[in-house]
């Protein structure tokens, strides 16, 4: 049937529901939105990942090891299954520069052969013979400290200071993500990468034909387990540090999980705009067919198709979505170029190339039109079941009934209009669920954005305040005797030292492996805490690898001498970022069978005089990295703290966004159903702004109730999402401060001021005898 | 008792009274110059085609409603110049309004309906006595969804007149109800009138009510036609139709 004539009605319907259309689009604008910025964020990640590793040959299995002679390499070779192989020279350095940054040289390939991992010039040219050794330096840290072909910088490379110049700046597929060693994040401008010509680099190391690192290339069809086996037994005597995949490897792991927080993102969040658009259109449709049942059972007795009619509503529905999507769109695709560039940050990739895919612009259009239908659905129902007889009869009151309260012996005592408003509130007990559950979206999604600024403040707190109190660290290149640590300590300023020992070790436990650093803990320690009385491990062990108080887990040093030894766990800690491994400093000594020693000492320092201790430390030929506590504030706050507190900027705005929709739109629409009632108590003589208040009472209920779910749904949800986030890197704890709370309770305070203010303005300009016209 | 003439002071005067509506180009003239006055104790039926105004008249006289030009003075107060405040209280102490859907709010009782008012006005009757005055005692505690339409009818008459108005506005009152059921409907009207004494204005489309009425006036095309005087009223049960 040719329905023409309903069509035109939908374009009127969609300009007297203005603001429902306006405050639905703006839902699913925002929904379909984000969802394409991040499914196509996802996707150019994905892609830059994929054609980085191509191009620059990223090795499939990786080796680190203290030192092995490069004529190992036929016998690495000859491993079934292994059809490249790469051997790299690696040296830590130290920079001379402000803040005493470290660095990796690493060798690059023989010339003539093209070598795995292989650098990409950004700028300038690849390292040629000169009298002054080249380099090639990695793009984050040029970048953050403002380096560029051309310039020079000096290193301690084995003991000794050497001037370099960069000949030009590069970036590598293992090290797209680069972090330091034990560095909880990424920092650029304290950690670099450095390649250099093997022959140059053999002479400033003296290290001769050896090298540090292998990386190879595998056929697919080799068991990947195998050529591990083969390579640590190959690699075994010279003090391998153990052999591992591709998943395993540091950069990659981080950018794979970052990967995968982009799909949550993409599902998590429109997903929540998206059920409050829906959650808005089975409002408005079910007030709009309630309003329009005289002209829908009308069409039906002219012989229209219910199935007509549905469609009609259904179209009408769409439309709304379709003006969201349209406007989804192009948010998504602003928002996207956004989202990738701020990757650019981080992510070290040749390009990031973003361009809204049409998968994910399909993808944000199913999603939305879905919510259409779902929001629609129950509506649909209704139109079916309404015959025209029944719906031409004169509008039949509610139906009403006493309730418990009437039979209460509060029952007498309460005023009649308060009466009014306590069961028009219950009387519809679903629908008055539904409608705190969607205004309780508001506070979600509010208190979720917010919650960020919390978990980020608490961590800093707990990092960098409670847990550690020293002023400088410094690590040293090799363990010295504990008597040494007197020198720093009696330093003019220092007010405090203490001394750890640091051992880089594989921890094994079942089928489970992992190197990290075990620290050796002084009884009672004052600046790094906690103190622990055994083995204690961070809480990710106990469930990723089913730990539990009383195993025992096996070490192996990878240190000279290759020691192995075990430990009994005594009990877990949180590690809000990376994971750790502490036990009493002179337990970890006797399982060494070593003398007391330490190679990380910590300083409290008077902060005057910071800059002179400082120098003294820096002159040591011992260290290799001195940090202060204020330069790793700095730098967490220029990272992690940058993005945390940016996305949950852009969140919020959006959940303000939702939140007015939201709450202008409940408002609105229980105001229409209202308007009869409240002309019908102003005729009966009580003031307008009595009438009004009365009614208003009712949505005021509604979202009173909301808070309280809201607050805790809200709490919930920010854990799950941290949870389904981050398992390894990141464990924060959810606090969510009172001003979290305060501020959500300001701005849907305002919204909802605001919404009633508005609300106020259209009943009083309706004219009461027109308003006692209106149906119903 | 029908009286009626100048020797008496009439409750409502209006002069010129003009109402229109305006949207865009359109004007539509509701009202073009009403006199009228209206008198204590009486009883008046307003007949006149649809769209001459009626309901128009009606509103302004009851306070809901502001008229474009002209003077209403309800005794000696200035309705058009009253502001929404004064028109409240006005409604709130002298005028019951009686309209053809019977707007008593679905969620409350009869009795709590009649409470609503009772509770807000200064010298009201008991709401129990108010109900029993219209013969809906026994269903006092039934929701408006739980009576019919001639019952939900007498129950906004009870509210209306359990003020104690000085004035009883019917628009239609009968409009949707059968024949048995209206004539209750208007033996309440009529037995408030007689028992308190109220001025009440009653617009029908049926003119057999008219026999009612003290005066029957007709609206035409925005102005006063004819007004009939009756000496006698006719008893209800004489009146069909
Ligand atoms: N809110 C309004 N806007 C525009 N025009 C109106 C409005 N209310 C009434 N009118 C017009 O004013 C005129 C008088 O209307 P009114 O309702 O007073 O008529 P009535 O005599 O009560 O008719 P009926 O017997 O059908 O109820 C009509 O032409 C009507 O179209
Ligand atoms: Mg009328």
């Amino acid at each position: 049937m040719v329905t023409r004539a309903l069509d035109l009605k939908i374009l009127r319907s969609l300009m007297s529901l203005r603001f429902q259309t306006v405050s639905i689009a703006v839902l699913v604008a925002c929904g379909s939105g984000l969802l394409i910025a991040a499914w196509s964020s996802y996707d150019a990640l994905q892609l830059a990942k994929l054609r980085a590793y191509e191009r620059l040959s990223f090795g499939d299995i990786f080796a680190e090891v203290k030192e092995a002679p490069l004529s190992l390499e036929s016998r690495i070779r000859s491993i079934p299954g292994v059809r490249e192989v790469d051997l790299r020279l690696v040296e830590s350095v130290l920079i001379r520069m402000p803040g005493a940054p470290s660095a990796q040289f690493i060798s690059l390939p023989e010339p003539g052969t093209p070598g795995l991992d292989r650098v990409h010039l950004k700028s300038g040219s690849l390292p040629s013979p000169s009298s002054v050794p080249e380099i090639l330096l990695h793009e984050g840290f040029a970048l953050a400290r403002n380096l560029g072909p051309g310039d020079t910088l000096s290193a301690i490379v084995g003991g000794k200071q050497w001037l370099f110049r960069i000949s030009g700046v590069a970036l590598s597929p293992d090290s797209v993500y680069l972090i330091g060693p034990g560095a909880p994040l990424p920092d650029d401008t304290r950690y670099g990468m450095a390649w250099m010509s093997r022959k140059e680099l053999e002479r400033v190391t003296r290290k001769g034909r050896t090298f540090q690192r292998v990386s190879l290339k595998v056929s697919p069809d080799v068991s990947n387990s195998m050529v591990l086996e083969d390579l640590d037994r190959i690699l075994k005597p010279y003090g391998s540090y153990g052999s591992f995949l591709r998943k395993d490897q540091l950069s990659n792991r981080l950018v794979e999980n970052e990967i995968t927080e982009q799909k949550t993102l993409a599902v998590l969040f429109p997903a929540i705009f998206l059920g409050i658009a829906t959650f808005l259109i089975h409002n408005t449709l079910a007030r709009l067919v309630q309003l329009e049942r005289v002209p829908i059972a009308t069409l039906r007795a002219l012989g229209y198709r219910s199935f007509d009619i549905m469609m009609h509503y259904l179209k009408l529905a769409l439309s709304m979505i379709a003006v969201g999507v349209v406007f989804g769109i192009a948010l998504g695709t602003g928002m996207g170029h956004l989202l990738s560039r701020s990757y650019q940050a981080f992510f070290r990739f040749p390009e990031i190339r973003f361009s809204p895919g049409a998968d994910a612009i399909l993808l944000g259009l199913f999603a939305s039109l879905s919510a259409g239908i779902l929001g629609a659905g129950s509506t649909m129902r209704s139109i079916r079941s309404l015959t025209p007889a029944e719906a031409l009869r004169p509008p039949a009151p509610q139906r009403f009934q006493s309730g418990f309260l009437d039979r209460s012996f509060l029952g007498p005592r309460i005023p009649v209009r308060i009466r009014m408003v306590l069961r028009n509130s219950l009387s519809r007990p679903l629908r008055l669920t539904w409608n705190i559950l969607g205004m309780s979206c508001a506070w979600i999604l509010l208190i979720m954005s917010w919650s960020w600024n919390d978990i980020l403040e608490n961590l800093i707190d707990e990092q960098f305040h409670r847990l550690s109190r020293e002023t400088i660290s410094m690590s040293l290149r090799a363990p010295v005797k504990d008597s040494s640590a007197d020198s720093w300590g009696k330093l003019p300023g220092v007010l405090e030292h203490e001394t750890y020992r640091i051992l880089p070790v594989r921890m094994r436990f079942a089928q489970h492996s992992k190197t990290l650093a075990l620290t050796g803990v002084p009884p009672l320690p004052r600046l790094e805490l906690p103190a622990v009385d055994g083995l204690a491990l961070s809480r990710y062990f106990q469930k990723a690898w089913g730990l539990n108080a009383g195993d025992r887990v096996e070490f192996e040093s990878l240190e000279d001498g290759k020691k192995t030894f075990s430990l009994t766990v005594s009990h877990f800690i949180r590690d809000a970022i990376g994971v750790s491994a502490r036990v009493p400093k002179a337990r970890l000594h006797s399982s060494l069978n070593e003398e007391s020693s330490f190679n990380r000492i910590l300083l409290r320092v008077t902060p005057s005089s910071v800059p002179d201790v400082l120098e003294r430390l820096e002159a040591s030929p011992l260290g290799t990295s001195i940090r202060t506590k204020s330069d790793i504030l700095a730098s967490f706050a220029r990272t992690l703290g940058k993005l945390i507190r940016t996305s949950s900027l852009v969140l919020v705005v959006f959940a303000i966004t939702m939140a007015i929709a939201l709450l202008l739109n409940s408002i609105r629409i229980s105001f229409a159903e209202r308007q009869k009632e409240i002309a019908s108590l102003r005729v009966l003589g009580l003031p307008f702004s009595t009438a009004f208040d009365l009614l208003l009472s009712e949505t005021a209920i509604q979202w009173v109730l909301a808070a309280p779910i809201g607050c805790v749904a809200g709490n919930l949800l920010t854990r799950a999402a941290l949870k389904a986030m981050h398992a390894e890197e990141y464990d924060f704890t959810v606090v969510i401060s009172a001003r979290t709370y305060a501020l959500s309770f300001i701005i849907l305070g305002a919204c909802f001021l605001a919404g009633s203010q508005w609300m106020r303005t259209i009943c009083r300009s309706t004219p009461l005898p027109d308003a006692i016209k209106t149906e119903e | 008792m029908a009286v009626s003439g100048p020797e008496r002071a009439p409750v409502f005067k209006a002069r010129n009274l003009v109402k229109t509506y305006s949207w865009g180009e359109v004007t539509v003239h509701a009202l073009r110059g009403v006199d009228l006055d209206l008198y204590e104790h009486e009883i008046v039926v307003l007949l006149g085609p649809s769209g001459s105004g009626k309901t128009t008249l009606l509103n302004i006289l009851g306070g809901l409603d502001s008229a474009s030009s002209g003077e209403v003075f309800y005794r000696e107060h200035n309705l058009v110049t009253s502001d929404e405040d004064v028109l409240t209280r006005f409604r709130r102490e002298h005028v019951g309004f009686v309209f053809q859907y019977y707007n008593l709010i679905a969620s409350l009782t009869a009795l709590e309906n009649i409470r609503l008012v009772t509770e807000i006005s200064s010298s009201p009757m008991k709401p129990e006595d108010a109900l029993d005055l219209v013969g809906m005692k026994a269903l006092a505690d039934r929701f408006p969804s739980q009576l019919s339409g001639g019952e939900q009818q007498r129950v906004s008459i009870a509210r209306a007149i359990a003020k104690r108005p000085d004035i009883l506005l019917c628009d239609e009152p009968t409009g949707a109800l059968d024949y048995e059921t209206g004539r209750k409907v208007l033996e309440a009207i009529q037995k408030i009138h007689s028992e308190l004494g109220t001025l009440v204005v009653i617009i029908t489309h049926n003119a057999a009510i008219a026999g009612m009425a003290d005066r029957v006036i007709r609206i035409e095309n925005g102005r006063i036609g004819e007004i009939r005087i009756q000496p006698e009223r006719l008893p209800l049960d004489e009146i069909r139709w």
